[in-house]
């Protein structure tokens, strides 16, 4: 009888212990679930946080898409090539446009609830990741696609030119027979032309076009110290309305503009050049 | 004999209570864990928020703030069981310099909606404007 009793201590001393370690398992797994719970929810909030600082970023690189739009389209996959274009318009005061826009954002930031600043500098620049810097002064005067790998990174440039004046007259560069090819498509409210050819690429060439006041000239080839470059420049900003330079190139990603941002969205923070 | 099988049995019985008290203790405890997880309300208010955040990033690339018919386009893509509003404001984000709003057809607006808000700015006739987008779900009739 004793002994019996005696066993039935033990089972039930083993049945309490075998139930407060399948507790203290229950426990474990809880706790492990708890904290994996929060690792999850501070990762969704940051997730939520960088989308949502990623869409502002987004937001203002598509403003400043306004006044210079860079963008690339793939041609061929296996030689990196892609047809690069940069269009500016010329018809926007670049320095208005900027002074009003830096203050506006402030404005954005407070809506949002996010703390943005923007800086800019003259002359507006976007560069590419070819090591190609395309550079259009606020006040109009220039805009320039400087090319400092030479012919073998752009061949040949197409540039589409808006004016808002008819010209009187223009006298075009001498044409090689061989160099960079330029086309030229030229636009205004009583005159179209479409001009192309090869140029030397390692001299200055210049296609100008005369108007009742100032010129706009097309600079290519050594422009600026770089030579298989292009530009323009306009001796009274107001004339061209647009500029669209089109390329195929290598490796011709547009990389960012030359303008500052720091935006901060709760833990969220990005502070560099304005994507491009 | 008889004292002994009483207090046998109030033993039995505090055990079984302890056991039970215990039990409810550790399902509650899982329970509570399993309801603290991110709830559908919680996940569907960025839901929302992100669908007004790319309604608004498709109306600025397709240059559509200016036209009512491009909105609507861009509205009517977002499926039944959204709703929309889209206020254009000039320069500030105040009642004074709001210029136009646009409401998805079919939904009817209320302030107690339950509604998610996005902005977006852009550049329209020399102006810097918002584009302030609410959206919630429909009213299931």
């Amino acid at each position: 009888m004793a002994l019996h009793k005696n066993n039935l201590v033990w089972k039930g001393y083993i049945l309490s212990i075998s139930a407060l370690l399948l507790f203290s398992v229950i426990i474990g797994f809880a706790r492990e679930t708890e904290s994996m719970k929060q690792q999850m929810k501070s990762s969704y909030h940051n997730a939520v946080q960088v989308s949502k600082l990623n869409y502002m970023v987004n937001d203002i690189s598509t403003d400043m898409q306004n006044l210079v739009f860079a963008d690339y389209m793939m041609q061929n996959y296996s030689s990196d090539t892609y047809l690069a274009s940069i269009t500016d318009s010329m018809s926007i005061n670049k320095t208005s446009f900027l002074s009003s826009y830096s203050s506006f954002l402030q404005g954005y930031g407070n809506v949002t609830g996010a703390n943005i600043s923007f800086s800019y500098s003259d002359p507006l620049v976007v560069s590419f990741n070819n090591s190609m810097v395309y550079s259009s002064k606020l006040d109009g005067t220039s805009a320039l696609f400087k090319n400092s790998s030479g012919p073998s990174v752009a061949a040949a440039y197409n540039i589409s030119i808006s004016a808002n004046a008819a010209y009187t007259n223009y006298t075009a560069w001498s044409w090689t027979a061989s160099g960079t090819y330029i086309n030229i498509f030229y636009t205004d409210p009583s005159n179209n032309f479409n001009s192309s050819g090869y140029i030397n690429s390692s001299v200055l060439n210049q296609f100008v076009m005369n108007y009742p006041s100032g010129s706009v000239k097309i600079l290519a080839g050594l422009v600026d110290g770089a030579g298989n470059s292009i530009g323009v420049n306009q001796t009274l900003p107001g004339h061209l309305t647009s500029v669209r330079i089109n390329s195929t190139q290598q490796g011709a990603l547009p990389i960012s503009y030359n303008t500052g941002l720091n935006v901060s969205y709760l833990n969220a923070n990005y502070s560099s050049n304005l994507p491009a | 004999m008889k004292t002994h099988k009483t207090h046998k049995g109030f033993v039995v019985t505090l055990d079984a209570v302890i056991a039970l008290v215990l039990s409810l203790f550790f399902v509650s405890y899982t329970f509570s864990i399993v309801n603290s997880f991110p709830s559908y309300e919680s996940v569907s208010y960025i839901k929302l928020q992100r669908i007004g955040e790319d309604a608004l990033n498709i109306m600025e690339m397709t240059n559509s703030f200016g036209s009512q018919s491009a909105i609507n386009t861009v509205f009517q893509q977002t499926g039944d069981q959204i709703c929309m509003r889209l206020e254009i404001y000039n320069q500030s984000f105040t009642p004074s310099a709001k210029k136009n709003t646009f409401l998805k057809s079919g939904c009817t607006y209320k302030t107690d909606v339950g509604e998610e808000r996005a902005f977006r700015t852009f550049y329209q006739d020399g102006y810097f404007k918002y584009a302030v987008i609410s959206v919630w779900l429909k009213e299931k009739t």
